[in-house]
């Protein structure tokens, strides 16, 4: 019996909606909802537009922050196998509140079947709902999709109460303690981590933040982000560290508990919450 | 075991899918059963050019044939040469080749490593009960016979809001307890319903097993097996 191994897979298809090249409003503007409540579907992609099976997407999440203001928001991901707008979220409640404009940076490998139109909506704390860019691009046409897992669902990791996630309390230039954001369903393989400060007065300040998984004793580190909040409640990621394969894919069993820890370059201010989201197929 | 070239050929492919079995227009019903696997000569392809290479195969011989797999190459390649999975196919299957833009000169070898036997068909509307695709009951069972298994799942049936559990198991030793080796799940309607998975040296307790862990899904399967 021959054996090959193939060489890793290269996505030829791609489609977003960043919109006139360049932009420096790359997206779509969102609505929230306001005072936690969900807000509603606005697609950014069409049927027409999923014209191939997509097997990753990218996201950014931006322009979500006001000044003085704590504006935490959660963002799903619908499809509509259909191309209409019956949307199913595939991936909910990520953690990207105070977003800057530079904003927040996410890659889920998931798979979407051609013909499928794509929405997002987002929760709001604030009973202001302002506004939020949310940019997409989606990648098909693989040269060896069989080296490529295929994302069929995903967990978040973490209860939400109202539009945070789990509180943490990041260290003073060193590690906070880690926090149980909860345990794993299924087994999953793909990691994102979500952050967002919920304080309308905060400092300047820059947090290196990381999810693990494990148990009391021993943890193994899955993924990393570096994230600078400012005195604008303003928060944008310096190092997406969680957009590199080799941080986001870790395979980790069903039933494993995950967790949250987090460092400040000072005395680090209130309000840090999070989640873990998890692909798995 | 012994290797024989069972197809080969040379065509400028353009918008017509054409066949590496049949060297004519594709995809066709090819019942020979092998191990298969497809080397490409691609050297041709040139700035501009794309070419889609698909895999068709039936899961059981009164199946229907699907989409099993597809790549698609962009532009000049490097390496020039691609060599593709070997699978086990029977049941009415076939490579093709389509030139989704430019007109691209393919050479195709096919190569046979060896002759497979399908060792268990089945088909089952399956639910929250896990099925064994071995004894077709509920699983997983302990099966002991010995060889290259690799399987073949029709899951045309998928529907949005579907999801299917494909385990296997085996173990490690002869005294060990069985476990999961290998497990995907599939969410929704599949754009290549055919599924398939590497395959896998079986020994000592196996089994290979269905769960719908939402609906309730039709599955069709045949468990090839080489040795």
């Amino acid at each position: 019996m021959s054996l090959f191994v193939p060489s890793l897979t290269r996505g030829w298809f791609l489609y977003d909606n960043f919109g006139v090249n360049p932009s420096n409003t790359p997206g779509t503007s969102v609505i929230p909802g306001a005072s936690n409540a969900e807000g509603a579907w606005t697609q950014v992609a069409s049927a027409a537009n999923i014209a191939q099976d997509v097997y990753g997407f990218f996201v950014r999440v931006s322009d979500g922050a006001t000044t003085a203001q704590s504006k935490m928001h959660l963002l799903d991901v619908g499809v509509d196998p259909a191309g209409g707008t019956a949307y199913s979220a595939i991936i909910n409640n990520v953690v990207c509140g105070s977003s800057s404009p530079s904003g927040t940076y996410f890659f889920f490998l998931f798979f979407i079947k051609a013909g499928s139109s794509v929405a997002v909506r987002i929760q709001g704390s604030n009973a202001t709902a302002g506004t939020v860019r949310v940019a997409v691009r989606f990648y098909g046409y693989l040269t060896h999709p069989e080296v490529l897992p295929l994302g069929m669902f995903s967990e978040t990791i973490g209860t939400i109460t109202n539009s945070n996630g789990v509180s943490y309390t990041p260290g003073n230039a060193a590690d906070g303690t880690w926090v149980s954001l909860g345990t794993t369903v299924k087994a999953l393989w793909w990691w994102q981590i979500g952050t967002q400060r919920d304080n309308s007065a905060g400092a300047n300040e820059t947090l290196y933040a990381e999810i693990s998984y494990g148990d009391g004793t021993n943890k193994h580190i899955i993924a990393r982000i570096l994230e600078r909040f400012d005195n604008a409640e303003q928060g944008y990621h310096l190092l997406p560290l969680h957009l590199s394969f080799f941080e986001a894919y870790c395979p980790v069993p069903a039933g494993s508990e995950l967790f949250i820890r987090g460092r400040c370059d000072s005395a680090p201010d209130s309000g840090y919450n999070g989640v873990a989201v998890g692909v798995g197929g | 075991m012994p290797v024989s070239e069972a197809f080969a050929g040379s065509e400028a492919v353009s918008t017509t899918e054409h066949s590496m079995t049949t060297d004519t227009a594709g995809p066709d019903v090819e019942t020979s059963d092998g191990a298969f696997q497809p080397f490409l000569d691609l050297t041709d392809m040139i700035a501009g050019d794309q070419l889609q290479i698909r895999c068709y195969e039936k899961a059981t011989s009164g199946g229907t044939q699907r989409l099993v797999e597809e790549w698609t190459r962009f532009g000049a390649q490097s390496p020039k040469v691609l060599v593709l999975p070997t699978l086990m196919l029977m049941h009415g299957w076939d490579w093709t080749l389509d030139a989704l833009a430019g007109t691209i000169t393919v050479t195709w070898s096919i190569r046979k490593v060896a002759t497979p036997t399908e060792a268990f068909t089945g088909s089952e509307a399956v639910a929250a009960t896990e099925h064994s695709m071995v004894t077709d009951t509920a699983g997983p069972d302990v099966e002991t016979s010995d060889g290259v298994f690799q399987p073949f799942l029709d899951v045309v049936d998928m529907i949005a809001g579907d999801q299917l559990q494909i385990r296997v198991y085996e173990k490690i030793q002869a005294a060990d307890t069985q476990a999961v080796v290998y497990e995907q799940i599939l969410t929704g309607a599949q754009s290549k319903p055919i599924w398939t998975c590497p395959a896998l040296t079986l020994l000592h307790g196996w089994d290979m097993t269905i769960k719908a862990l939402a609906g309730t899904i039709s599955v069709e399967w045949s468990i090839r097996k080489v040795g």
